[in-house]
């Protein structure tokens, strides 16, 4: 205890604080040759006051009080001292006593030899949150003796300014004061980084594999832990995250290597965990234990930089070894909010001017422009055109726009364009965005670029079986003014349904709502000609709809990722705004599903990302999809 | 009197000499020479390292298109600018009232919208000479890498055979080729067995006819002189050596006799490209035929020029077509006819349909080396020899096969029902 040295300092005396209170006036250590021991290289200041003690007739010591540090700030007094006998220390206000938030004791056989007490000597901390500004030390020995100073008053050089050398000093007090300043960053911080590894056989264990952050956004933080303490992650400044929600998976690595001294309680020992949002890049994060009273410091490691493009993050972090089921459950608990963040954030840095480019003739007022987005493959194009060619309502009433959405295949669609026209007749417009824009944001390009009456979103591998259908469901929708949407039948290729109208089915596997198409892969059933039927919804796959209308809705929303569920989101704010959604299950075209998206890599990232864009479906709609699927009579989730 | 005929072959006989552009070159000359139209072109096809994609000129009214064609999935021309430039020029200088088109292959189906376009009142007609819409399998009909016979494509059984490709991907060629073929008119198919296929495969029966391909008139060869007691035992095969051709079930035929057998028997190969075969067949063949070679029971004279067939048939008994595909309509049939050769020949496909079972010849069972070795054995009897010669049929005059064109062609548009198109989603005939 180096403030015991400080007391034999020629100048220790002078550093005394002031007294305070007349009974003790002119106190010295009685026995102050005592306490010599060897010099430290010890903190300066020392002892707040002399040592409180109260002497019996026979110069014994029988209690005493010291006060070894006060850390003083408006919101926070901690105090460390020692006591001995009956002396106490107390803080009071205006009404009495303060009960202090963390009280830790230790015992103190140092103090104990030196003076000599008869009983034992407790070292104390005590730390009082938010103490009332005149709140004063009251240090009591004995009847007699007494000393009182409100804290305020002390001298900043009298006080300890690094709340992290009381930390060092007391370190039982390291768990209870994480509790007790979990709120105050600053604080928290001087804890974090006063706790240390354990040496303890079965001690808590804990590794970061991974903490990877986007400024502003959040982040995660993957790794493995072993034992049952509460675990929390703290960086320099103080920010904060509890382990308690982490999603946990079992690791077989870690199960194999520490079994022999875990046991059971291996289980399960990975965890994900979302980073709080100041916590950014370049941080030094903290993985902690509370561990009994103690604070255990299991790993630390800077923050490094997550990808920021959204598809870039979610090809990296659905990568991470969380299965698929849970995935949903992450979504909503943890990096659910960053990838909708990022998605947001990239709509914000604006695009280029597209480039528009035409062949042939289109005529002035359109009756339906087809808006088409070409995302890996473009040879449907040609099987498109073919039959385009050979339907004259296409050809001659209506507007096609390809809206090309990769830049790997911009350079040779637009070289393409002119042979296209050559070899088909079609009047073509090609737009390329500039960049990847997604399924939605292909289609509003498209949207904000066409001039028909209508507009007719169409996939690139969606073909036509015969001409005639456009100029149909076109009228379609202009005999059934209550329909704000319709879509079509959709076949296989090798003549199975593959779209005859979606609903939501609630999947207990993953724990979300997906969309369905009912009797998906088998034979068609009969269809009325002229017929519209009412769905929840429709693939977005062909789907038309009044150009005005759809534009003042704001066409599909861009806060998806890549493609998924923005169709049927489309069609539930149609129907927010009052209209309805049916399919004309007389006019068919055939559907090459999913053979535009390979280039969106393996089906286990294809599957995330679908299960991504369900969770952020099911956030945005989730009462109008239970009003449609009890409609249905589909199985509610319990 | 018809005013202009443009015959189009995938290449010019002058150097390339297969079924389908000798059948073009001959129908070509056949309407020139007889006059049977006011003006007759042909544009042949023709390769080369790096085709300019222009329309040249070989000799008067035959012209070669220097163009190829890259995408064999899809059969899309490789210089599709030629297709929209200098085949448009040319057309629309020549101004065809009948375009018969013999191929596609090497061209690429991009043309046959090109004509209908620049040339719209045209009639097209396109004579399939094998399988290759229906099939990928270089249009064998015959499952990949085995000689397991197709009967019928599907987009699962097409993938099948080629994994690399999927059911997509065969319905999208599929698609592409048949809206192609949506504007030819007419098609000609030279035997009844194809043109089934054809249908099967989704081409209006009304739309599709049987044509045989034609031969030079003339007498057919006296039967080859024969000792006293002599045998119809010689046996000859005409055409390339390629896994579909059979040649290694007739020589593995030969092999399963015995020695004595073997020594009633002579068996001789005018077979071409052996060369160019893979390294595994051809080194199949070889094994198979040094042995039988070196006994003296098979030759092996090879190559020949078309001009020198007739002395080389007229040394031998038999022609035989011992083919592990279907085969459409082989020349190699026609000539024999032509030459009264009698045939022994598999038993499926195109070959049966031409070769009348006890009449033109005899049939044997396909890929069947223990019936080939019998019936090598068995056709030797002079009497059977003499029957068949005297009950074969001849074959299809060139002049009676143009005019048989002409008139497929010319047929009144009403007289053929405006067929509606297939829906798409039946294009794989698997609803």
């Amino acid at each position: 205890m180096s403030w015991l040295t400080n007391l034999l300092r020629p100048d220790g005396q002078a550093r005394l604080a002031p007294e305070t209170s007349p009974a003790l006036s002119g106190q010295a250590p009685a026995t102050a040759q005592a306490f010599d021991t060897p010099a430290s290289d010890g903190p300066l200041g020392g002892p707040v006051w002399l040592p409180l003690v109260e002497p019996d007739a026979a110069g014994r010591f029988l209690s005493g009080l010291g006060l070894d540090r006060i850390f003083y700030a408006p919101d926070l007094v901690v105090v460390t001292g020692w006591s001995a006998g009956a002396a106490t220390l107390a803080l009071e206000g205006p009404v009495g006593p303060i009960a202090p938030d963390v009280r830790v004791n230790v015992p103190r056989p140092d103090v104990s030899a030196a003076y000599a007490f008869a009983g034992p000597v407790h070292g104390f901390l005590l730390a009082f949150r938010d103490p009332p500004a005149s709140a004063c030390l009251v240090a009591r020995a004995g009847a007699e003796r007494m000393r009182r100073s409100e804290i305020a008053q002390f001298p900043a050089d009298r006080l300890e300014p690094d709340l992290g050398r009381i930390l060092a000093e007391y370190a039982a007090a390291r768990g209870p004061l994480f509790d007790a300043l979990r709120s105050t960053p600053a604080y928290l911080a001087a804890v974090a980084r006063a706790a240390a590894p354990a040496s303890r056989p079965g001690a808590p264990l804990g590794h970061m594999d991974i903490v990877k952050a986007v400024p502003g956004a959040g982040g995660l933080c993957i790794g493995w832990s072993l034992g049952q303490a509460d675990l929390h992650l703290v960086d320099e400044a103080g920010n904060w995250q509890s382990l308690a929600s982490a999603m946990r998976w079992n690791r077989g690595d870690i199960f194999d290597g520490f079994a022999g001294d875990y046991g059971a309680a291996c289980a399960d020992a990975g965890f994900l965990q979302a980073l709080p949002t100041p916590l950014g890049p370049g941080h030094m994060v903290r993985l902690l234990a509370r561990d009994g009273d103690d604070l255990v410091l299991l790993h630390e490691r800077v923050v490094e930089a997550a990808p920021l493009d959204p598809v870039g993050y979610a090809r990296w972090s659905f990568g991470l070894p969380v299965p698929a089921e849970q995935m949903v459950e992450r979504f909503s608990r943890h990096d659910g909010a960053v990838l909708r963040t990022l998605i947001t954030r990239a709509h914000e840095h604006g695009s280029p001017p597209p480039m528009v480019r035409r062949a042939g003739r289109v005529p002035a007022e359109p009756e339906v422009s087809l808006l088409i987005p070409l995302f890996g493959r473009y040879d449907f194009v040609e099987h498109q055109l073919l039959e385009f060619a050979d339907d004259p309502f296409i050809r001659d009433r209506c507007e096609i726009i390809y809206v090309v959405d990769d830049p790997g295949i911009s350079a040779p669609v637009l070289a393409a364009l002119d042979m296209w026209w050559q070899l088909y007749g079609v009047p073509i417009t090609v737009v390329w965005g500039g960049r990847n824009r997604g399924f939605s944001g292909a289609n509003n390009l498209g949207l904000s670029l066409a001039r028909g009456r209508q507009v007719l979103f169409l996939n690139s591998d969606v073909v036509p079986m015969a001409p005639g259908w456009l100029e149909a469901l076109s009228r379609r929708l202009d005999d059934h003014p209550e329909f704000g949407l319709l879509g079509t039948r959709l076949l296989f290729p090798s003549g199975g349904v593959q779209h005859d109208g979606m609903t939501f089915e609630f999947n207990g596997t993953y724990g979300v709502w997906l969309n369905q198409h009912p009797g998906k892969g088998l034979p068609a059933e009969d269809a009325i000609p002229g017929t519209v039927r009412e769905w929840p919804a429709a693939t977005g796959a062909c789907l038309i709809a009044d150009r005005a209308e759809i534009a003042a809705l704001g066409g599909f929303s861009e806060a998806y990722l890549i493609g998924d569920f923005e169709d049927s989101d489309l069609c539930l704010k149609v129907e927010a705004s009052g209209r309805r959604v049916g399919v004309c299950p007389d006019i068919a075209l055939t559907h090459l599903e999913r053979q535009s998206f390979g280039m969106h890599g393996t089906g286990e990232f294809r599957m995330r990302v679908m299960l991504f864009n369900a969770w952020l479906h099911q956030e945005r709609w989730r009462g109008a999809i239970e009003r449609h699927a009890a409609s249905w009579g589909e199985e509610m989730p319990a | 009197m018809i005013g202009t005929v443009l015959v189009i072959a995938h290449g010019h006989r002058d150097f390339s000499a297969g079924g389908a552009e000798v059948a073009a070159h001959q129908l070509f000359t056949t309407l020139r020479d007889q006059g049977m139209t006011r003006k007759v072109a042909l544009l042949a096809r023709h390769g080369g390292t790096a085709p300019s994609g222009l329309v040249t000129v070989l000799r008067e009214d035959e012209y070669l298109w220097r163009t190829g064609m890259s995408d064999w999935f899809r059969f899309r021309s490789a210089v599709r600018d030629s297709v929209t430039g200098p085949f448009r020029s040319f057309l629309a200088r020549l101004k065809p009232d009948i375009v018969f088109v013999h191929h596609y292959a090497h061209m690429g189906l991009e043309m046959l919208r090109e004509i209908r376009r620049t040339c719209p009142s045209a009639r097209i007609v396109l004579t399939l000479h094998e399988f290759q819409a229906i099939c990928h399998n270089n249009g064998q009909m015959v499952k990949r890498g085995s000689r397991e016979l197709c009967f019928e494509e599907t987009l699962q059984a097409c993938n099948a055979c080629f994994p690399e490709h999927s059911e997509e991907d065969f319905w999208l060629r599929k698609h592409f080729i048949q809206r192609h073929l949506d504007a030819v008119d007419r098609f000609v198919a030279p035997s009844e067995f194809l043109r089934q296929r054809y249908i099967s495969w989704g081409l209006a029966p009304e739309k599709i006819t049987m044509i045989e391909n034609g031969q030079p008139a003339g007498p057919r060869l006296p039967p080859r002189a024969l000792p006293a007691d002599g045998r119809r035992n010689r046996f000859a095969y005409f055409g390339q050596v390629t896994p579909f051709k059979g040649v290694d079930v007739l020589l593995t035929a030969l092999t399963g006799l015995t020695r004595k057998q073997r020594k009633e028997i002579q068996v001789e190969i005018h077979g071409a490209n052996l060369e160019i075969q893979e390294e595994g067949f051809r080194g199949r063949i070889e094994a198979l035929r040094r042995p039988l070679m070196e006994e003296g029971v098979l030759h092996w004279p090879g190559a020949y020029h078309r001009d020198d067939l007739q002395r080389r048939m007229a040394r031998i008994d038999w022609v035989v077509v011992p083919s592990v595909w279907w085969e459409n309509s082989p020349v190699v049939i026609q000539e024999a006819l032509r030459f009264g050769r009698p045939l022994l020949c598999s038993n499926i496909g195109g070959m049966a349909e031409h070769v009348r079972d006890g009449l033109d010849g005899l049939h044997v069972g396909v890929g069947n080396a223990a019936d080939w070795g019998e019936t090598l054995l068995t056709a030797g009897d002079p009497e059977r020899w003499e029957r068949l010669y005297r009950s074969m049929k001849a074959p299809v005059p060139l002049e009676s096969a143009a005019r048989q064109y002409l008139d497929w062609a010319q047929g009144t548009v009403e007289g053929i029902p405006d067929v509606p198109r297939r829906p798409a989603a039946r294009i794989a005939g698997t609803v």
